[in-house]
């Protein structure tokens, strides 16, 4: 469970990182926003869900 | 007050919505608001004893508490598998425990482990709470991009 907005990187790197170390891994990234952009990007960088705060 | 009275119900909607995700076999027990609540006031007392599965009856009572303080002043002088002293930036010590469970443990017992990376503590163990009601979920957590790599790397491969 990744969010968004982290220090160092944004939760899409860090999903790209993790998958390529262990492309076995389930993520899903959280995040307070709701835009429909960011569930996109969250999808293409390869997370298997995105869930909002809310 | 409103708020708070929402918040049951918008925790068990959160907490499916992410079983679903991660896929999950079943929905997650049935956590009160009270106890949400209470875990997420007190972030930094229940979050540590949520990251050891309760799937491991062999492990040591002393594995499944927050670590003492004998066993901090024992870890000082290790370094964390990313090679940056414990202590170094602010922002790493909530990782402090995730790193240092055994990845030899991790590999045997075959539950699920889930990663919460969030830099809002009251999130992480508001989360936490949710999944520790699972005996077969270990919880870790980490606050930024660089801790969420720590407790991957105690699998014995290296990070990119």
């Amino acid at each position: 469970m990744i969010d968004i907005a982290l220090p160092g990187a944004s939760g899409f790197e860090l999903t790209r990182r993790i998958l390529r170390f262990d492309p076995q891994a389930r993520i899903v990234v959280f995040s307070m926003n709701d835009d429909p952009i960011f569930a996109r990007r969250a999808i293409e960088a390869g997370a298997k869900g995105y869930v909002t705060k809310k | 007050m409103a708020k708070f009275l929402r918040l049951p119900q918008q925790a068990n909607q959160f907490g499916l919505r992410i079983r679903r995700c991660l896929g999950a076999g079943k929905v997650a027990g049935d956590k009160s608001c009270a106890s949400l609540v209470a875990a997420s006031a007190s972030a930094r007392i229940l979050a540590p004893a949520c990251r050891v599965s309760r799937a491991t009856p062999s492990a040591s009572p002393s594995a499944r508490m927050a670590p003492s303080m004998s066993e901090r002043r024992e870890r000082k002088g290790r370094l964390p598998a990313s090679g940056r002293p414990f202590g170094e930036r602010q922002d790493f010590t909530y990782a402090r425990g995730a790193v240092n469970v055994p990845a030899s443990r991790l590999e045997e017992q075959g539950s699920m482990r889930v990663l919460i990376v969030d830099d809002h503590p009251i999130i992480v163990a508001g989360c936490a709470a949710m999944l520790a009601n699972e005996g077969d979920i270990e919880v870790f957590d980490a606050r930024d991009a660089e801790a969420g790599f720590a407790p991957l790397s105690r699998t014995g491969r290296t990070p990119p």
